[in-house]
């Protein structure tokens, strides 16, 4: 157990050391010259040459390189160009807080509705309220967030005010966001849900339940759903990812301060610094959550861990 | 004139049938392209026609300076139609190309292959095009199909990845072996056509995902498509995103124009989810 822990960690690690160095060469490969970019044609060669030096890039690469990591590693991810009196950890810092909210109510919106519509859909199998429910997951995969988020908008605060209007900071601002950003997360996690608590019901121990006498509904909940439960969970965090980079569009939507506004707004403001440390941040925390859902599959369930 | 529907192998009579919608969609979706701009007002400045609600002049209003909406969404059609073809036939080319060598060859080149596309992966998509778009100053076509391919292609070559891994060691790739047929001729003549079938139903359903992309990158207001002045050439023009984007900024007095384009957008992604769902049927077995 010891030693497969370990197996995992480190390569979890190498990852994100390949994330953090494919982030490093992005923006020195790329052609052109990055302080062209932020100070434009007309600079002074000695502004030039100032910036070059706070950047690093006046060192040799590696030492470039080891500059980066230990600006990674010390949290501060470098300096911002904008704002040079603060670090890009501390500008990071100050909104994950709001993302995280908006994410986890999306996720627990998401699981709300899934499970108990899957489990119905399931339950129900080959019925009209299947196949509304399979009606109602394929509509909300295809439609995407840009357009739901002004819709519902439209529907909840204009047509019929009854939810704050985008920018407004009055309790139920997050009800809109969580929505647009749960949908196709609740789509998915509905089919999902589906589709495992089928397989759960066809096995031998559902039917030895039944024939003890248990009902319908207990087997339903305390049988087929709790086995379901776990590929619905992997599925869930398997799309965390998706969620994450959806705050970047809800959050524009909704004029919302978070890690998405910051990332655009950084990239409109050519603080390069910042717009690496944001992909920097999304992408670490995407590593280290699926590490975290692997051991959890793991523990909750031994036949996985043989098979790796 | 009737698209030519082509029955795949083992595709029912149903199959072809239930085709039909999503097909009709996507045909409605390029003849809006290839036509609207012929009979559609011109884009002109028209300051006073800013914002009108839709008419017998303008069908589904105007959006700021007098922009006739239909012709805008026309024009963004023939944009993401573009966008959408050839980023996903180089996505497919990539993925297949270097996930069937990946799988075929095993051993070290797969390992690094293998390193690569988990690498490309611990980014969410519009996280990685966003960031590889913030490192040109004025993003052009180039560009922007660049990022969409770059995160693209992923998906693709785990596919290939996976079925030249099995299909390594059928009997029949093993015949071709033993008859002395070389790598490329095993390659192209017996794996490929084996994994075509899969790459065709993942792309289909891809297509709407990358006219999806386009769109929502141009609603942030990254690449070429995210400028709503009307350039020059036949792809210039603002993205759905783009018009999506202005309809937004004026929802509370002028919803039609966020209306029109957001319908295009959820249009096009759910025909071409419909067409993979009937592909996935039609030929995938499992």
């Amino acid at each position: 157990m010891a030693g497969y822990l370990a197996r995992r960690l480190s390569r979890a690690l190498l990852t994100a050391f390949g994330v953090v160095l494919l982030v490093f060469l992005l923006v020195r490969l790329v052609p052109g010259d990055p302080v062209d970019g932020i100070l434009g044609e007309q600079a002074s060669p000695a502004q030039r040459a100032a910036l070059r030096e706070r950047l690093h890039l006046d060192a040799p690469l590696p030492a470039q390189l080891a500059a980066f990591l230990g600006d990674v590693v010390d949290g501060s991810f470098g300096t911002s160009f904008r704002r040079p009196d603060r670090t890009v950890g501390s500008r990071i810092a100050e909104v994950a807080a709001p993302t995280l909210r908006l994410a986890l109510a999306s996720l627990g919106l998401a699981l709300a509705l899934a499970l108990p519509l899957g489990v119905l859909a399931a339950s129900r199998r080959a019925t009209r309220t299947d196949r509304w429910v399979g009606l109602l997951a394929a509509a909300g995969l295809a439609i995407p967030n840009v357009w739901l988020g002004p819709l519902l908008v439209l529907a909840f605060a204009i047509a019929l005010p009854i939810l704050p209007l985008p920018g407004d900071e009055a309790p139920g601002a997050l009800v809109l966001p969580a929505v647009t950003l749960g949908t196709a997360l609740a789509a998915t996690l509905m089919r999902q849900t589906r589709a495992a608590t089928l397989e759960a019901l066809g096995q031998p121990f559902v039917r030895a339940a039944r024939a003890r006498g248990l009902s319908r509904g207990v087997v339903l909940r305390r049988h087929a759903l709790r086995s379901a439960l776990l590929p619905v969970v992997t599925v869930a965090g398997a799309q965390l990812g998706g969620l994450l980079s959806g705050t970047v569009v809800v959050e524009t939507i909704f004029e919302r301060r978070g890690l998405g506004t910051l990332f655009v707004e950084a990239f409109f403001a050519r603080d390069l610094p910042v717009v690496q440390g944001c992909a920097l941040v999304i992408a670490l925390s995407w590593v280290f959550v699926n590490l975290a859902l692997d051991l959890l599959t793991d523990a909750l369930d031994p036949r996985a861990q043989e098979a790796s | 004139m009737r698209p030519r529907v082509t029955r795949p192998r083992g595709a029912t009579r149903s199959t072809r049938a239930s085709l039909r919608g999503p097909l009709a969609l996507l045909v409605a979706f390029v003849a809006l392209g290839i036509a609207l701009p012929f009979v559609a007002p011109e884009p002109g400045f028209a300051l006073r026609e800013s914002f009108e609600p839709p008419s017998a002049a303008h069908w589904l209003g105007t959006a700021d300076n007098g922009v006739d909406v239909l012709g805008a969404r026309a024009r963004g059609a023939r944009l993401a139609a573009f966008v959408a073809l050839v980023v996903t036939g180089l996505a497919v080319s990539l993925g297949a190309a270097l996930g069937t060598w990946a799988g075929y060859a095993g051993g070290r080149v797969d390992a690094f292959v293998g390193a690569l596309m988990d690498l490309l992966q611990a980014f969410p998509a519009l996280v990685l095009q966003v960031a590889l778009l913030a490192l040109v100053e004025r993003p052009t076509l180039a560009h922007l199909v660049l990022a969409l391919v770059l995160p693209g292609w992923v998906i693709y070559g785990r596919l290939a990845r996976a079925e030249a891994r099995t299909l390594r060691t059928r009997p029949f790739v093993e015949a071709a072996r033993a008859l002395g047929a070389s790598t490329p001729r095993v390659l192209f003549r017996h794996v490929g056509p084996s994994l075509a079938g899969p790459l065709v139903v993942q792309a289909t359903s891809g297509i709407g995902g990358v006219v999806l992309a386009e769109a929502t990158l141009a609603f942030l207001g990254l690449g070429p498509g995210s400028s709503l002045a009307a350039g020059e050439g036949a792809l210039a023009g603002p993205s759905w995103g783009a018009l999506l984007d202005q309809g937004t900024a004026v929802l509370l007095r002028f919803p039609h124009v966020a209306l029109a384009s957001g319908a295009a957008i959820a249009a096009t992604v759910l025909a071409f989810q419909l067409a993979g769902d009937i592909a996935r049927d039609a030929l995938d077995p499992r």
